[in-house]
């Protein structure tokens, strides 16, 4: 099962919001389609689904034209919606069997999905009786209850606490495991970095930079180097013309230009007799990357 | 097909389970049962027993009070009093205890005919006063005869009355008085079933789109197969109450048969007189007329961003069915009139117009399968053209409903093979990155 948008281009009058997007995306694998607000992520998203119509490229599912060939999609938009007078169990079945679940299938379904994200005893309440985070968890459910083989979650932890966050990614790695493909849209790296092993960073509907994450982070080099020591590592970093420095507690963070600087920095504090705690030497964080290459318009 | 069922079945029960439907219900059954069960309940009250009337007669005429019951009218206590009490009789009138005094005198030449002096506080009490005229003549007649000393049958050939058959051909229109009421009752009804079921798909549409939902719904249903299960959902909960309203009002009449109907005035509420015809084509053109707004209201419901804002989008099309209830409550009046006629033949205003046409007026049957096909044919227009402005506006968020937007829906094609894909205009393109 692989999802594959080739050379996609959306116009809207004269202006282009989405140029020549090429991605793919395997079973059981995330991919973080990444990029500042107004960058053409949800418009991406859109065309895929046929919500709008594009003007030049293809979208394809196991090589075929998507829209003629649909997998079952799960679906989260960044709008989120629910019918708010209607119950949740209600919303939900009928979401289920319009993609085609038996109703029996459907009630066990959603049974299972209510408890497992801790919200069985709303099953009858309405929606807008819900607080945001639990109707958040209802709309999350909405888009996996029918077990799609496509899984599109458009910043899927915006509105979720520390707690529930840590739920939804447990619920994204078993979708993952269970060999969906999955489009994931966020502006929190942290999270991409946790799941996501492909990445493309969309800046102005065009693509700054895609592939392997760690192909991409390895690209930057290691240029991060961290740190800790219980005695006070300024006067030594700086003598050393070391700049960038950052200190958190008892660890510093630095640039090195290279490897080669870094090590060389290694043997002189061995050879001054710093008692050194930690070392490690880094790759640049998703957050730095995107920083770097989205720039001031994040 | 699949997931048109599935609207459709949702779509229905969430109309039929909703509160206003059960109130709907209740309050037209209860309005039904309330014209066809009060006046056969108080009977009698409602069209007898006008009030008393006092008979002075002083000429040789034999009369007495069951005769001026039984011959001039049976909805009046009549009484007949010696002429010594004449005077007393004007106090109890001017008190209002009496109705009317009716004195028949003999005038002092022979061969003159009696005179009927009739005193009343008010003219309208007094409908019975042609009736009285004629009774006390013939009574005078047959008087006159027999002081002739014809023979038995030379008296009954003198006094023979003309036999009258009322043979109502209805060719010459049928009868205001009588259709009036039933037909309003029907165009109220009719109006406000319309425009509550079609306004409700509006709503719905509205929520649905003002909630966010719709961007989900439509990767799964194509918006074509959402805008028709919604419409006939809900059209088909119209039809249920439409056929429990009728069903409780033909068990009524069936069970209590025809009789004494309710009056407001002089106008007759009786809905038996609505014929088989009338009703089918009452049928006929709520599910017409249905489609017809619903999917219109649909469109409009489209294009709103928040529900607060359908009441504005509504209105054009509200107006529309307004006009059609004005124009069929003038035609009510004259019913064969031309404005009547040519306004039952415009698709907007036939539901409504074509109503009074065959209710209270004479059309003939061409005259009513004509506007109909016209309407069926309108009603697929619409539809057609509503369902590409709702596939249109269903993503389209922070523009104001205005023509100039339908406009540019309606001129949108789908070009890509998706039957889902729609195209907004550059204009609400920004909400949509």
């Amino acid at each position: 099962m692989t999802l594959e948008i080739k050379h996609l281009g959306k116009q809207y009058g004269d202006k282009t919001v989405v140029e020549d997007v090429t991605l793919t995306v395997q079973a059981g694998q995330a991919f973080g389609l990444l990029g500042g607000n107004g960058a053409g992520k949800t418009t991406t998203i859109r065309s895929v689904l046929g919500l709008l119509e594009y003007e030049r490229g293809e979208v394809l599912w196991n090589g075929k034209n998507f829209l003629e060939n649909r997998p079952s999609v799960g679906y989260l938009p960044e709008e989120r919606g629910l019918y708010p007078k209607e119950t949740v169990s209600e919303q939900l079945l009928y979401l289920a069997r319009l993609e085609g679940m038996k109703k029996s299938d459907a009630q066990k379904a959603l049974k299972t999905w209510l408890e497992r994200l801790g919200i069985e005893e709303h099953e009858h309440k309405r929606a807008e009786q819900l607080s945001k985070g639990n109707q958040q968890k209802v709309q999350i459910i909405s888009s996996l209850i029918h077990d799609p083989e496509l899984v599109i979650l458009d910043e899927p932890f915006s509105g979720l606490d520390p707690v529930n966050a840590e739920l939804l990614a447990a619920v994204v790695k078993e979708q993952i495991a269970a060999g969906k493909a999955l489009v994931f849209s966020s502006h929190q790296m942290m999270q991409v970095e946790q799941f996501c092993e492909q990445i493309c960073i969309l800046k102005k509907g065009r693509m700054q930079i895609d592939g392997r994450l760690s192909d991409i982070k390895r690209s930057y080099g290691r240029s991060n180097l961290i740190l800790r020591s219980e005695v006070d590592l300024m006067p030594f970093l700086e003598t050393r013309g070391l700049s960038d420095i950052r200190r958190d507690a008892q660890e510093w963070t630095l640039k090195v230009k290279d490897e080669i600087q870094a090590h060389q920095l290694m043997r002189d504090l061995g050879q001054a007799g710093v008692p050194m705690l930690k070392f490690e030497l880094k790759e640049p964080s998703l957050h730095e990357i995107f920083i770097e290459k989205v720039g001031e318009a994040v | 097909m699949k997931t048109f069922g599935i609207v459709f079945g949702y779509s229905f029960k969430e109309r039929v389970r909703s509160k206003s439907f059960m109130m709907m219900t209740l309050l037209f059954v209860a309005i039904i049962a309330a014209i066809i069960l009060v006046p056969k309940l108080f009977g009698s009250s409602a069209t007898a027993q006008q009030g008393t009337v006092a008979v002075v007669n002083t000429s040789p005429l034999p009369i007495d009070a069951q005769s001026m019951s039984a011959a001039v009218s049976p909805n009046y206590t009549w009484k007949i009093v010696p002429e010594s009490e004449s005077s007393a009789q004007n106090t109890l009138l001017q008190q209002g205890e009496l109705d009317a005094i009716v004195r028949i005198s003999q005038p002092a030449e022979a061969s003159a005919a009696p005179q009927i002096a009739l005193s009343v506080n008010r003219q309208e009490d007094v409908s019975f006063a042609p009736g009285l005229s004629a009774y006390i003549e013939r009574l005078n007649v047959n008087e006159r005869v027999a002081e002739l000393g014809v023979t038995t049958e030379q008296a009954a050939s003198i006094l023979a009355q003309p036999t009258f058959e009322l043979n109502e051909l209805n060719a010459g229109g049928k009868s205001t008085v009588e259709t009036f009421m039933p037909v309003y009752a029907l165009l109220m009804l009719m109006f406000f079933m319309i425009y509550l079921f079609a306004g409700n798909v509006a709503t719905s549409v509205a929520v649905e789109k003002g909630s966010r939902i719709q961007e989900i719904l439509i990767t799964k249903v194509s918006p074509g197969q959402l805008l028709a299960g919604k419409v006939m959902g809900v059209g088909l909960a119209g039809i249920l109450q439409f056929v429990i309203i009728f069903g409780v009002g033909a068990l009524l009449i069936s069970i209590g048969g025809d009789g004494e109907t309710l009056k407001m005035g002089s106008l007759s509420i009786d809905l038996s007189i609505l014929g088989g015809q009338t009703l089918a084509v009452t049928a006929a053109l709520f599910v017409l007329g249905y489609f017809f707004y619903a999917t219109l209201f649909a469109a409009a419901g489209s294009l709103v961003s928040r529900s607060e804002e359908l009441n504005q989008a509504m209105l054009p099309v509200s107006l529309l069915l307004m006009a059609g209830f004005f124009i069929s409550m003038i035609g009510l009046g004259d019913p064969n009139g031309t404005l009547t006629v040519v306004t039952s033949y415009i698709p907007f205003l036939t539901p409504m117009v074509l109503l009074t046409r065959v209710g209270a007026g004479d059309p003939t049957l061409m005259q009513i399968l004509i506007p109909i096909a016209i309407l069926m044919v309108s009603t697929l227009l619409v539809g057609w053209l509503s369902a590409k402005i709702y596939r249109g506006g269903v993503l389209l968020y922070g523009q104001k409903p205005s023509v100039g937007t339908m406009l540019k829906m309606l001129s949108s094609t789908n070009t890509k093979a998706s039957k889902n894909t729609i195209k907004p205009s550059s204009k609400g393109a920004n909400d949509a990155i």
